[in-house]
């Protein structure tokens, strides 16, 4: 039996499960965490309405990453925010916690990582957010985004590329794109 | 040092406030409220960034006002003629009582007017128009003359991910995409991860002219309808929508006093009652005809 928002969970659950992974994406895309909530508040509305029965969880969770980048996309361009100071790293670099048990030299490095991709052009960073974050596919992310797939490697390896620069070699970025 | 390890990890120390959440959708759940943008909570442009462009394109309009006229030696509105008229153009109405084309000038009580902008020269803006059920939900798209009705709900991905133009309603963008000869177009809502597929509607149903067919409507205890249409028979959706004006050349037939007209397509068809200026949907069974007269041998209601 497939899962169902009203009938196999409570919509709570559900949410809770999966707020951190939206609001993510919503903040990587827009880089301003009260937009971030806003877009989280209306993926979760449209999740209740949609109503889907889903195959599995990690069909769930796809829906759910879509409907996210979408919202997202949606809300970037919006004349609301296009009037407003766009994406600012510093925004989400004030939301950085650091983890009682990181060096400071751990906590260093993962504000680099976070200033870094924040740089990249915004078509990048949901690809980047994806592949890197979400562990998607390329095949998977070009799903989601729309794009074709060879749009989607291109943009990976151009953002590969500009974040080699930006944190001048010192990260692996793992093996071919 | 991995760049996604460091990169989850930061992230992950990122929590949203999970439970304000959770509170924010229930209360927009209950209210059916809008998006409550907290504008305090958000850094706002310093006021000469929101002045500046707004300065810049008012000053592009009075240059383009001024000048664009003497380029092309044009007349310039002479607002101050003693009508107070101007030189502005008739305002002329669109006159579709002439429509020949299956005589689709309805124009539902639940019509949304669109603005479009269009990616290929072939399609004008401002052309289409969404017309919408009593619950909100798109039945059909109107371009031009020609009507087309939603027939399918299809998985965004799954389509072209071209699109020719881009329609704004209350609000909302949708992407427009045109498949091959235009018998279908799918609308795609930009948040949403499905497609609606519309087909074009036509008084000829599986290439029969609906005018000449003979048509049945079948019921059953008030509960259930049926349209038998040659060999092929459709029942009701449940989908319903209202009309100012009605079509007038389809076929015709009548029940009990009533008279009705029909189109479609080879998958839906549409019953207007002419008298409640209410219409329906029916869309196609995948039944055997014999079953349609298996229901009719039953002398469950048949009215014709």
């Amino acid at each position: 039996m497939g899962l169902s928002l009203k009938t196999s969970e409570s919509f709570d659950e559900a949410m809770r499960l999966y707020i951190p992974m939206v609001y993510a994406i919503a903040l990587e895309r827009l880089g301003n965490a009260a937009d971030a909530e806003d877009v989280t508040q209306e993926v979760f509305i449209r999740y209740y309405n949609a109503d889907k029965t889903f195959e599995s969880e990690e069909h769930r969770r796809f829906f759910l990453i879509r409907v996210a980048v979408n919202c997202s996309n949606s809300f970037a361009k919006s004349s609301w925010h296009r009037h407003r100071s766009l994406c600012d790293p510093d925004d989400i670099l004030g939301l950085l916690g650091e983890n009682a048990n990181d060096t400071a030299e751990e906590n260093e490095r993962k504000r680099a990582v976070i200033e870094a991709v924040m740089k990249l052009p915004e078509k990048y960073r949901t690809a980047v957010h994806l592949f890197y974050f979400e562990d998607l596919s390329i095949a998977q992310i070009a799903e989601i985004t729309g794009e074709k797939e060879s749009t989607v490697k291109s943009h990976l390896l151009r953002a590969r590329e500009k974040l080699k620069k930006l944190l001048k070699d010192e990260f692996d970025l793992g093996g071919k794109v | 040092m991995s760049f996604k390890n460091d990169y989850k990890s930061a992230l992950r120390s990122v929590s949203p406030d999970t439970e304000k959440i959770i509170a924010e959708v229930h209360e927009r759940l209950s209210e059916n409220a809008p998006l409550k943008i907290r504008t305090e909570e958000k850094k706002k442009r310093p006021l000469w960034q929101i002045i500046a462009p707004l300065a810049g394109a008012a000053a592009c309009i009075a240059l383009c006002i001024i000048f664009i006229p003497k380029l092309f030696d044009l007349p310039v509105n002479n607002a101050g003629d003693k009508n107070g008229a101007g030189n502005a153009p008739e305002h002329v109405e669109a006159n579709n009582s002439d429509n020949l084309n299956g005589g689709f000038d309805i124009v539902p009580e639940n019509s949304s007017h669109v603005t479009s902008e269009s990616s290929n020269s072939s399609w004008q803006p401002a052309e289409f128009e969404i017309v919408r059920g009593d619950n909100g939900d798109m039945l059909e798209l109107v371009k031009d003359e020609t009507r087309y009705f939603r027939t399918d709900k299809v998985r965004a991905y799954e389509i072209s991910e071209k699109y020719d133009s881009v329609l704004y309603v209350d609000g909302k963008s949708y992407y427009v995409i045109l498949e091959g000869s235009e018998d279908i177009i799918y609308l795609v809502e930009d948040t949403s991860a499905w497609a609606y597929a519309f087909e074009k509607m036509s008084v000829y149903v599986n290439g029969k002219d609906l005018s000449n067919i003979d048509i049945m409507l079948i019921t059953n205890d008030n509960k259930e309808t049926r349209v038998v249409l040659g060999e092929d028979s459709y029942i009701k959706t449940g989908e319903s929508f209202y009309l100012k004006t009605l079509p007038d050349s389809a076929a015709r037939f009548s029940s009990d006093g009533i008279k009705y007209l029909i189109c479609g397509n080879g998958h839906r068809v549409m019953v207007v009652d002419t008298d409640t200026y209410s219409a329906q949907y029916y869309t196609k069974e995948n039944k055997e005809v014999l079953q349609s007269e298996v229901i009719i041998n039953e002398s469950i209601t048949v009215t014709h």
